[in-house]
């Protein structure tokens, strides 16, 4: 089992370095890796077994990944939970994936006080830091095709669906970017994503090297700047959204950044003028992290030697080369492999891909081809192996990082009364990428204050639109589908 | 309206939130999207010219906080022609 030989390699090899950091605490590689085994034993004796589902509701901090790692020992899958959902939408990745526990900080559970669970286990007290102090008996060893997590993604349907990824899975996209991106023991890494997302595979790629991850618990410019500062930070995890609001800050200029060797940056492309504007005053290196959830994360990297120079950035910097155990291709929508350079569907196979989506057959079978991953992005590889992504095929909207789809929030207006139809394009935002903006016909007398209301009640914020405007007739074609085209224009 | 609802309203773009958020109220909690509570930090900074640091943001959690902050560094900022 991956999660739990990482733990004991570094324990071996480092057991006094720092591992993790965060606002309350540090810990080192002994105390994390024994409080894996503790907290393992703690949470076996409130019941939690083999193939049970637990749910972790919480900022980014220690306890988090002592709880991944604790769960992983018994063999439980964790669930993380993005603390910015609704009661109504955390409530149903909890009945969907069956979860029998919710691990959390107090004040988010208090946030889902009707959680459909038998335990509730606040992560932030004595009580916690006390868990499984006694030990317990021997721990099963895990086997690498076990499951291990749930990650959850949003979907057309409206219900976020769940991506279960194996043991095997985190091993292979850590070896294959340990191969490549190279992180070592000798590095700090701030992760400024959070450890909800399928992001967060890019710190267990560096907790696998031995490097120390410096946990933030929600993303805040200064207080990013100051973390790489105060830990004399190697490398920062980032979406280029992110990376604006850091250059905006005032403490960009002040803060001692020297130490700074790579910026990692993913899950939205990086605008030019952000990019330019970075290497010239930050003058590290830049690294693109492109993956997917359903791919076990980030499987294709463009290093700091391709980078393009301040002056020449292209509109489109391309996505970099497939890591090693991972294979990339452009299939047709015949799902034949096309020649360099010509544009396909990206699609990836290997032993990083997840098991399936939880209990969604038919989603896991639409989203296969012959045994390959659709990323549903357009692009192509060039005779070098270089991926250069050009579109998407799907109907989605990347706010700073975060994957909106526009059919989840038509259907949620949908279900106000006085709507009568709603359509949902993205829009250019310089500070988020893109943001959805709403075109809803309403009855008489309903203002958008009624309607941010009611979403407000059925939406995360991030998913929520930045602007509601009226129209007398969404357009459609004969077949009933939205002209998005028209739009947007 | 006083100044940190004003800049709400101008980066959310929904004027409700001027009024339906008590001046004691938790910001993140209240349903204000977190990149737009970073976009408020920057915006003070902009607009106020002082430099928002990690230490400040601590204490930084609602419209309150934010307005005595703003009110404190404009008392500490000597004004253009005083002695």
């Amino acid at each position: 089992m991956w999660l739990t030989q990482l733990a004991e390699r570094n324990r071996q090899c480092f057991p006094d370095r720092t591992a993790l950091v965060d606002e309350h605490r540090s810990v080192t590689w002994a105390q994390f890796h024994d409080r894996g085994i503790s907290l393992a034993h703690g949470l076996a004796g409130l019941g939690i077994r083999r193939g049970d589902r637990v749910a972790v509701l919480s900022l980014d901090r220690v306890e988090v990944l002592e709880s991944y790692f604790a769960l992983a020992r018994i063999g439980a899958l964790f669930v993380p939970l993005n603390h910015s959902l609704t009661p109504a939408e955390v409530t149903g990745i909890v009945e969907r994936t069956g979860a029998v526990a919710v691990i959390g900080e107090s004040a988010l559970l208090a946030r889902h006080p009707d959680l459909p669970v038998r335990t509730r286990i606040p992560l932030d007290d004595e009580a916690f830091a006390a868990l499984g102090a006694e030990g317990g008996p021997a721990l099963d060893d895990i086997p690498d095709d076990a499951p291990a997590a749930i990650l959850h993604t949003s979907a057309t349907t409206g219900q976020a669906k769940g991506v279960t990824v194996d043991h095997a899975s985190f091993r292979a996209i850590a070896l294959g970017w340990l191969a490549v991106a190279r992180p070592a023991d000798d590095m700090v890494l701030v992760n400024c994503c959070p450890l909800y997302h399928g992001s967060m595979v890019v710190s267990l790629t560096y907790m696998a090297a031995g490097a120390t991850v410096v946990l933030m618990p929600g993303f805040k410019p200064q207080t990013a700047l100051a973390a790489v500062e105060t830990h004399r930070a190697t490398h920062v995890w980032l979406v280029p959204q992110m990376l604006r609001f850091l250059l905006r800050a005032k403490s960009a200029d002040t803060a001692d950044l020297s130490t700074l060797r790579e910026i990692l940056y993913g899950a939205a492309p990086m605008p030019p003028d952000i990019y330019a504007e970075a290497v010239e005053r930050l003058g590290c290196g830049f690294r693109q992290v492109y993956g997917m959830t359903e791919v076990g994360g980030p499987f294709v990297t463009l290093g700091p030697d391709e980078h393009p120079e301040p002056g020449a950035v292209p509109e489109v910097i391309p996505a970099g080369r497939v890591i090693p155990g991972m294979s990339a291709r452009a299939l047709d929508a015949q799902g034949q492999e096309v020649g360099p350079g010509d544009i396909g569907e990206i699609c990836v196979r290997g032993p990083g891909l997840m098991r399936g989506y939880w209990g969604d057959e038919a989603a896991t079978a639409e989203i296969t081809v012959d045994g390959w991953i659709r990323t549903g992005d357009l692009g192509f590889i060039d005779r070098d192996g270089l991926i250069r992504l050009i579109d998407r095929s799907k109907d989605l909207i990347i706010r700073a990082g975060q994957n909106v789809y526009p059919s989840e929030i038509e259907r949620a207006l949908q279900t106000h009364p006085a709507v009568r139809d709603a359509a949902v394009v993205g829009v250019p935002d310089e500070d988020f990428g893109e943001v959805p903006l709403a075109y809803v016909v309403v009855e008489e007398g309903t203002g958008t204050v009624e309607l941010q209301a009611h979403l407000a009640q059925r939406l995360a914020s991030y998913k929520r639109p930045r602007r509601i405007e009226f129209i007398d007739q969404v357009p459609r074609n004969p077949a009933g589908k939205i002209i998005k085209k028209l739009l947007r224009a | 309206m006083s100044t940190i609802r004003t800049m709400l309203v101008e980066l959310t773009g929904t004027p409700e939130f001027a009024e339906a958020i008590g001046d004691d109220e938790d910001l993140s909690a209240s349903g204000i999207d977190s990149g737009d509570l970073v976009r408020l930090i920057l915006l003070i900074e902009q607009r106020t010219g002082v430099e928002v640091t990690a230490e400040d943001m601590e204490g930084l959690t609602t419209i309150a906080d934010y307005e005595r902050f703003i009110a404190g560094r404009d008392a500490a900022t000597p004004q253009q022609g005083a002695a």
